[in-house]
């Protein structure tokens, strides 16, 4: 294996481990959830920012005893994390509301200390994006943005400048460059990258510092691995695949995943953010469209952006994968299957998948056959 | 088990003429007619086409008539067919399958037709997908939506801080933008009605919502000090979401100020719905409106009445927002955060408890929904509140509107057991 990708992979798999030891080191870390929260923000208030997740193999009593089996699954394991502790190096934890459940899961947890008075939570902060798109929500989410700085600069001790927020997002923009650029390593036409590691490339983004990231993977494009051996090329869309458990799963059951939509997959990092413009406006307008999210509107646009990704990647397949309680992206799949079945690609729709122990001997079985149907028409 | 007999009060049968009148009314405006008429979610403000005299259907009124008539089971297997998979949103897509179905002869009132437009207040993250597809499905029509900006601070006791220091309650910022969305829509619904909202009469109509919600408090403060309850919880719902949906009527202050005066002559004659009362129970959280009966099923082995449920006085405490220059803020106000008052933790728990002990509740009965998990949220931790608060409490799990997961024997027998085992007990 390549220095560069043992690098990023250990990043990855133990995502945490750059933000405690800069902790440490007496830096100030701010940790967030989800994809919309402006890392930019945070670079420019001088702060290391960590994107957080849940862990499947993390069942946690207090969750089970305060939230309602209905919460996302991995929802209920970041709360356990939350309360428990274990995020108890981040100065803040920013909540973002690209979802409503993660709403809930901010008000759970501004309840939970009288219930639990020796809870660990960490300060929180909640980042209210909205949901439609325009001029009239675009200035409210402007103004929350302003309202998280000054939760920042009160950390810090120092304002954040217009300037260093161009600054930061120079950077972004430099990073999301090189992660377009990288794409073809795993959804190129000859693949060096399993679906696995795209996936660890892509989040260990979030877990280093943009320097160290960039320089790995410059290092990976110099020098990339060799490629693999022809298999059916699958695209996986839904719910936030933010470990690589199903992945896994669909290499080993025969097939190459080449494109991942979803909220840690290629569109994250497909969107640069304006440059040009005034650098609260552009935030505003990047985190509250450009992005992939459960919520986006209108559907069609969405659908683009997945069909192009699905193309582009000359998919033979698409597995789609929601989770148990999956509540919003159901109502878009009907339109989704369509558009694949007009254009001849084949689809396996896996609803309703347990985020704790889901049945793999079933999921491997569906993929499987899924596979094997797609015969040989595949590609890669 | 079932409920004694006693006369339906006059004030029901005046609301179920109420109902029958606007039916009328739509039917002949609207769909013989073909005049203007709004699709809106349950919260939002009505008032505005209220103003402009633009009939409103209420996405949870009619979800609620579909329920009723035992047509959802149906509409749901259209659902399943068409490839909606069977964990999505019951309570709100109901509607949403009449016009799927394309078979307005087997919906109720003769199906929806073409709206003027859908309004649809964003809770969850697929109303708007819902509204989307359903514009959609209509041929197109406008699709306006209203963001619901989060609450920063759960304050403490919002039900005494809600109509008279809602500005602060609610959040400067939250308001702002809330006002900035009903210009959106005031201009839109002018727009398309080719209407103009006259001023004096939206403030009109803005202080009749309030002098209604005097009277709901009143109905509560009689139901609540009764020796036992004069109107059964069937009936509660029928008068007081007849006032809801005609909100700044005068009508439904002429409607309440009847119905309080027939509770009062019904106390003071010692008519009960109940007449061998012993226990009173809350209804906690969203109501089962395919099975209404339910409610009195506890009456006649245990005198057990539902005496309270979250619609019972939602109208006095969440409504009225009194105001003295701006009409449009206080509307904003009424709506910003109706579902967190209902549903999120802390709020949901301490408006509760506060009227188990105005209606002196020996328990509660908390239905959690299947199939709607925005309002199954903070149950846990509301019963948790009520139990601590000495309120015991039998959590319920079902569907609000799907007839075909409620089993009446087995859920029957849970609440006698809760009755006998921990209420009957603690009285």
């Amino acid at each position: 294996m390549s220095e560069p990708l043992k690098v990023l992979r250990a990043a990855y798999d133990d995502r945490t481990a750059e933000a405690r030891r800069r902790k440490a080191a007496g830096e100030t870390v701010i940790g967030y959830f989800l994809n919309s929260v402006p890392e930019e923000l945070i670079l420019a208030a001088g702060c290391f920012p960590v994107r957080l997740a849940g862990h499947p193999s993390r069942r946690s009593a207090v969750a089970e005893r305060y939230m309602e089996e209905y919460f996302d699954g991995e929802v209920r394991s970041i709360f356990g994390s939350l309360v428990e502790g274990e995020f108890s190096f981040a100065d803040l934890v920013v909540i973002p509301r690209n979802s409503d459940v993660y709403l809930h899961l901010y008000y759970m947890l501004r309840e939970i200390p009288k219930w639990e008075p020796d809870a660990r939570t960490p300060p929180l902060h909640l980042f209210d994006l909205l949901q439609t798109p325009g001029w009239t929500t675009a200035q409210y989410v402007v103004g929350r943005l302003r309202a998280m700085a000054q939760r920042f600069e009160a950390l810090v001790g120092r304002e954040i400048s217009d300037d260093a927020l161009r600054a930061a997002i120079r950077t972004t923009n430099a990073s999301r460059k090189l992660l377009i650029e990288a794409r073809a390593l795993w959804g190129g036409a000859a693949p060096a990258l399993d679906g696995v590691d795209a996936l660890k490339v892509i989040g260990s983004a979030s877990a280093m510092a943009r320097a160290d990231h960039d320089a790995a993977l410059r290092a990976l494009l110099a020098n990339p691995p060799t490629a693999r051996s022809r298999r059916p090329r699958i695209l996986i869309k839904g719910s936030p695949q933010s470990d690589v458990r199903f992945t896994a799963l669909v290499e080993r059951s025969g097939g190459a995943v080449v494109a991942h939509d979803h909220l840690w997959g290629d569109r994250t990092y497909a969107a640069l953010i304006d440059e040009t413009q005034d650098p609260w406006e552009a935030l505003a307008v990047h985190y509250s469209c450009a992005i992939p999210s459960p919520r986006e509107f209108p559907q069609a646009r969405a659908d683009a952006h997945f069909l192009a990704l699905a193309l582009q990647a000359r998919v033979d397949g698409v597995i789609f994968y929601h989770d148990e309680w999956d509540d919003t992206l159901g109502w878009e799949y009907p339109d989704q299957k369509a558009l694949l079945d007009e254009r001849g690609i084949p689809s396996l729709f896996l609803k309703r998948q347990p985020w704790f122990d889901p049945d793999e001997e079933a999921q491997a079985a569906a993929v499987t056959a899924f596979i094997e149907s797609l015969g040989k028409g595949a590609s890669a | 088990m079932s409920a004694p007999e006693v006369e339906l009060m006059a004030a029901t049968r005046a609301a179920q003429a109420h109902q029958k009148e606007n039916q009328a009314r739509f039917r002949k405006e609207v769909i013989e007619g073909g005049g203007d008429y709004v699709i809106a979610a349950a919260v939002s403000p009505h008032e505005i086409f209220h103003t402009l005299d633009i009939p409103v259907i209420s996405l949870a009124w009619y979800s609620a008539v579909i329920a009723a008539k035992r047509l959802s089971p149906y509409y749901f297997d259209l659902m399943d067919r068409l490839g909606y998979h069977d964990g999505l949103p019951r309570y709100g897509s109901l509607p949403f399958m009449t016009t799927l179905a394309k078979e307005p002869e087997r919906a109720p009132y003769g199906g929806l037709p073409k709206p003027m437009m859908i309004l649809e207040r964003l809770r969850g993250d697929y109303s708007m997908k819902i509204g989307e597809q359903w514009a959609r499905a209509f041929g197109g029509v406008p699709l306006v939506t209203l963001d619901s900006p989060a609450q920063t601070e759960l304050r403490e006791k919002w039900y005494e801080l809600a109509q008279h220091d809602w500005e602060t309650l609610y959040e400067t910022h939250r308001l702002d933008f809330q006002v900035e969305q009903l210009k959106n829509l005031i201009a839109v619904a002018e727009l398309l009605s080719h209407r103009e909202l006259n001023i004096a009469e939206f403030r009109a109509v803005m202080h009749r919502v309030n002098q209604a919600g005097e009277y709901v408090q009143r109905a509560k403060e009689i139901i609540a000090r009764a020796p036992a309850a004069p109107v059964s919880m069937p009936e509660q719902l029928t008068n007081i979401m007849a006032a809801t949906w005609s909100r700044g009527s005068q009508w439904s202050i002429d409607h309440m100020r009847s119905y309080c005066e027939e509770l009062e002559a019904r106390v003071s004659k010692g008519v009960a719905a109940c007449p061998n009362e012993r226990v009173r129970l809350l209804w906690v959280n969203n109501g089962l409106w395919f099975n209404t009966g339910f409610y009195r099923a506890f009456e006649e082995k245990y005198g057990a009445v539902f005496i309270w449920s979250m619609y019972s006085n939602f109208f006095s405490d969440g409504y009225r927002k009194y105001f003295d220059a701006d009409p449009l803020r206080a509307l904003a106000a009424r709506h910003i955060s109706m579902n967190e008052q209902l549903h999120l933790p802390g709020w949901m728990s301490e408006w509760i408890i506060q009227q188990a002990r105005d209606y002196r509740a020996h328990g509660a009965v908390m239905l959690v929904p299947v199939g709607d998990r925005m309002a199954s949220f903070g149950t846990k931790l509301c019963q948790m509140a009520l139990e601590k608060a000495g309120i015991p409490t039998l959590v319920l799990t079902a569907s609000m509107v799907d007839a075909r997961l409620w089993d009446n024997d087995a859920m029957t027998r849970k609440v006698a057991a809760f009755i006998e085992e921990r209420v009957v007990p603690s009285t």
